[in-house]
């Protein structure tokens, strides 16, 4: 796989110009991601309604794929339900491994489905998960399954 | 003479592997760990597969000959680092293994309550936790040097600003991240006109540059074997005989021992009271083998080379539109960190690996240095005397090339 498509421009364009950066107002839950070696330091805040991400975002200092990862699933999860996403993180965990997925999932992946090439740069799939094993904190706090204070990495 | 890196390259496998193969092989990542010669590879095989024995135990001609190229490793390091007595030259696991037995040492049977440990805010983890550990363990406390951004310091400040509670100095004579060299001499000949000891980490110094410790005079000094071409799982403390003599041994166990009685048992004699157990024997004799190959090169070429491709690389990376240099232009080792405005340092490394260039990026097992020089990581590129000038141009253009691939 060429570098082009490894970092593709949908990659750079959402690291470049993430979306669903910042603060929102009356967030009800927030997780810290820090990958202490390489200094990717992500924080994920959504604001939840009757079980829905009703909005959600990120902060902080990332590498482009940590950046575009984080802005993708952002782009994805708001106004969804916590099945949903959490079926796409399965999905994404897959498609990081390199084990096939059909077009549907790819399909659900939405713009996530651009990192396939970070598959082939084994070193940076942590990067890629991170904001993900945030997700799978909030999630676990939201249904009372893990203490409040967790910070998550992926090294 | 000048060092030849073409012809160097032709006595380490992994550029004859690479060679063949026909792949790009830019080998960047010499902070980490070196390249191995033949010599030091051929040294351990031939332990294992002509002399396999343990040493100083075994009654037999395999086990005198281990013994025998064991100590002849020890001498050799002596002479390298200009030991005045091999004995004070204790193999190790690494330099951390080395820091941790002083910091041990010092924490159990040294430091009071109220003392201070003194160190630079740019020392590798492994001259700091062990510190925290000791300070935790006697009550002493840490306190810091003040730094410039380019991670030297002014030695007359630390003297004026010197507390007379400080009993350790401790700190690293070169930056595996910003390069810097630091003058032992100064700084140990402050510790020991104030009481304090000197405990220096010479991990990234003494593959670089010629290191007497006769001059330098300071009271501990640690180094790794991988660093300097030598085997990994191997390093040495050395230490200031009165010292190593007065302090009682952390580890026990086999060979550090004379008599041994069901309540108490009697030292051995130096080095061996600080060796207990079964050493890592063809560790030691391929570091003998490394340091007799730096010898055979000679350390000032060798520091005459890298320094002058590391300028030249500074200057070149210094050209590179967006590109600063975290640390000093001169005085300095081949380890170059730099940050590009824009691109993360990961992403910079993983696009340079696919072009066959290894560099590494993080923290650097240095996360307060970060902090003070105000970045949250970098990119290094660290050379060594096999690289060259080529490899320089061909990092810069990748370089060029890596701020495109990330639209910057
Ligand atoms: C300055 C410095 N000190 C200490 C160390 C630790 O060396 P080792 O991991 O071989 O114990 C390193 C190596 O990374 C280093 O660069």
């Amino acid at each position: 796989m060429s570098l082009e498509s490894i970092f593709n421009e949908l990659l750079i364009d959402h690291s470049k110009f993430p979306r669903h950066y910042g603060h929102i107002g009356n967030s009800n839950i927030s997780v810290e991601g820090n990958n202490v070696m390489c200094g990717d330091q992500i924080v994920l805040s959504a604001r939840v309604v009757d079980g829905k991400i009703d909005k959600i975002a990120f902060t902080g200092k990332a590498c482009a794929i940590c950046t575009a990862s984080s802005s993708m699933f952002c782009d994805n999860a708001e106004g969804q339900t916590l099945d949903h996403i959490e079926h796409a993180r399965s999905i994404f965990q897959k498609y990081l491994r390199s084990e096939p997925i059909s077009d549907e999932d790819k399909k659900f992946l939405g713009d996530a489905a651009a990192l396939e090439g970070v598959s082939k740069l084994p070193s940076r799939v942590k990067c890629a998960s991170l904001v993900y094993e945030a997700w799978n904190i909030m999630r676990k706090r939201l249904l009372d399954e893990a203490p409040p204070t967790a910070v998550v990495t992926t090294e | 003479m000048a060092l030849d890196p073409a012809l160097i390259r032709k006595s380490y496998p992994i550029y004859r592997h690479f060679a063949g193969t026909g792949e790009t092989f830019i080998y960047l990542d010499n902070a980490a760990t070196t390249q191995k010669p033949d010599s030091v590879i051929d040294a351990e095989l031939a332990y294992y597969r002509e002399f396999c024995a343990n040493v100083h135990r075994s009654p037999h001609k395999l086990g005198e000959e281990a013994t025998n190229c064991f100590e002849l490793a020890r001498a050799s390091i002596a002479k390298f680092l200009n030991i005045d007595d091999p004995s004070q030259a204790i193999f190790t696991s690494s330099t951390t293994g080395s820091i941790n037995i002083v910091a041990n040492i010092l924490a159990g049977q040294y430091l009071k309550p109220g003392d201070v440990i003194l160190l630079t805010p740019s020392e590798h983890h492994s001259n700091l936790v062990p510190w925290q550990m000791a300070a935790a363990r006697s009550g002493a406390t840490l306190e810091f040097i003040d730094i410039f951004p380019d991670g030297t310091f002014d030695y007359d400040q630390v003297g004026r600003n010197w507390n007379p509670r400080t009993k350790v100095l401790a700190f690293q004579h070169a930056s595996n991240v910003t390069g810097a060299i630091h003058d032992v001499e100064t700084l140990s000949g402050l510790a020991r006109h104030n009481g304090a000891l000197s405990v220096i980490d010479g991990a990234q110094a003494v593959a670089h540059l010629p290191v007497d410790l006769n001059a330098l005079d300071c009271d501990f000094y640690a180094f790794s074997g991988h660093k300097c071409v030598g085997p990994t799982g191997i390093g040495v403390l050395y230490g200031k005989r009165e010292l190593l003599e007065r302090f009682t041994p952390v580890f026990g166990g086999g060979e550090m021992i004379l008599r041994v009685q069901r309540q108490s048992s009697t030292y051995n004699a130096l080095p061996y009271k600080f060796e207990p157990g079964t050493p890592n024997i063809a560790g030691a004799i391929g570091l003998g083998a490394a340091v007799e190959y730096l010898m055979g090169l000679g350390m000032s070429e060798i520091a005459s080379y890298v320094d002058a491709l590391a300028e030249y690389a500074c200057q070149r990376l210094s050209k590179v539109d967006r590109v600063t240099i975290a640390g000093p232009l001169t005085n300095r080792t081949g380890a170059i960190s730099f940050n590009i405005n824009g691109c993360h340092p990961h992403d910079i490394a993983s696009i340079l690996d696919h072009r066959g260039i290894a560099i590494r990026a993080g923290v650097h097992c240095a996360e307060p240095l970060m902090e003070a020089l105000g970045v949250a990581s970098t990119a290094r590129a660290s050379f060594y005397f096999y690289n060259t000038r080529d490899e320089v141009d061909q990092l810069v253009s990748a370089l060029e090339n890596t701020k495109e691939i990330l639209g910057q």
